[in-house]
């Protein structure tokens, strides 16, 4: 069967949002994984641990957004850029602290 | 005109691969092919010979730009274009990426609805430019 580009999109469409509803579900887990990441580091602040922690804030900016969860990227975003900036020497945990609050209440 | 057909997409994170692989294949209609990392994408790359290669900059072990340095030195990716994907990046930063050699920069996040139009409007740009240089 030869589908239109109309009825091809829609089916995108739908695809779209069950793909969504997917990820919404695992957002918690991987909420829950940074704030792990984030913990860990401002106990040991190693540039190891942050660089850790960046990476996950950073790979959730990306993510988020492409699934629809704009303000919980934004979030990631200011995340790894307070993240970016202890590392490189300054007291940044209230701003880093904040973005991830803000990510946490974007998702929920 | 190369009309693009078959599409790599590499990254590390596989919820970008799932949408990504929704967006390029049930939105745009293209073969696409998959990859989590560097060295996985210069095998499945030398294999499929795709049209166009959509590459992630910050990947663990081997980042996108030792990627794509390692694609130019193959023989049989050497010709291959290669858009790069990041998160939001500064315009001197797209310079720099513009500068390595690749063709685009998509940002990620990405609107999965208009992702295959925009890789195709940056490749047919690439092709247009590389006509007049020829010229």
């Amino acid at each position: 069967m030869i589908m239109t580009s109309t009825e091809s999109r829609e089916r995108a469409r739908t695809k779209l949002g069950e793909l969504r509803q997917s990820f919404a579900e695992r957002l918690q887990s991987r909420l829950r994984q940074l704030d792990g990441l984030v913990t860990h580091a401002k106990a040991d602040p190693t540039q190891g641990a942050l660089t850790e922690a960046i990476n996950a804030a950073h790979r959730l900016a990306g993510t988020a957004g492409s699934y629809g969860f704009m303000e919980v990227g934004e979030a990631a975003g200011c995340l790894e850029r307070s993240l970016q900036r202890i590392a490189g020497g300054e007291e940044e945990w209230e701003a880093a602290s904040a973005a991830l609050a803000r990510a946490h209440r974007s998702a929920s | 005109m190369t009309e693009i057909r078959k599409v790599l997409l590499v990254d590390d994170d596989e919820d970008i691969r799932t949408i990504g692989q929704m967006a390029l294949h049930d939105v745009g209609g293209l073969d696409t092919f998959l990859a989590a990392g560097g060295e996985a994408a210069l095998e499945v790359a030398a294999r499929e010979q795709p049209d166009v290669i959509l590459l992630d900059v910050m990947m663990p072990e081997m980042d996108g730009p030792t990627t794509f340095r390692r694609l130019r030195e193959g023989e049989a990716t050497a010709a291959i274009p290669v858009v790069f994907v990041t998160a939001k990046v500064q315009r001197h930063e797209v310079q720099r990426y513009l500068g390595m050699g690749v063709v685009g920069v998509i940002c990620k996040p990405f609107d999965p609805m208009t992702l295959p139009d925009e890789l195709r409007r940056i490749v047919t740009q690439s092709q247009q430019d590389q006509q007049e240089q020829e010229r």
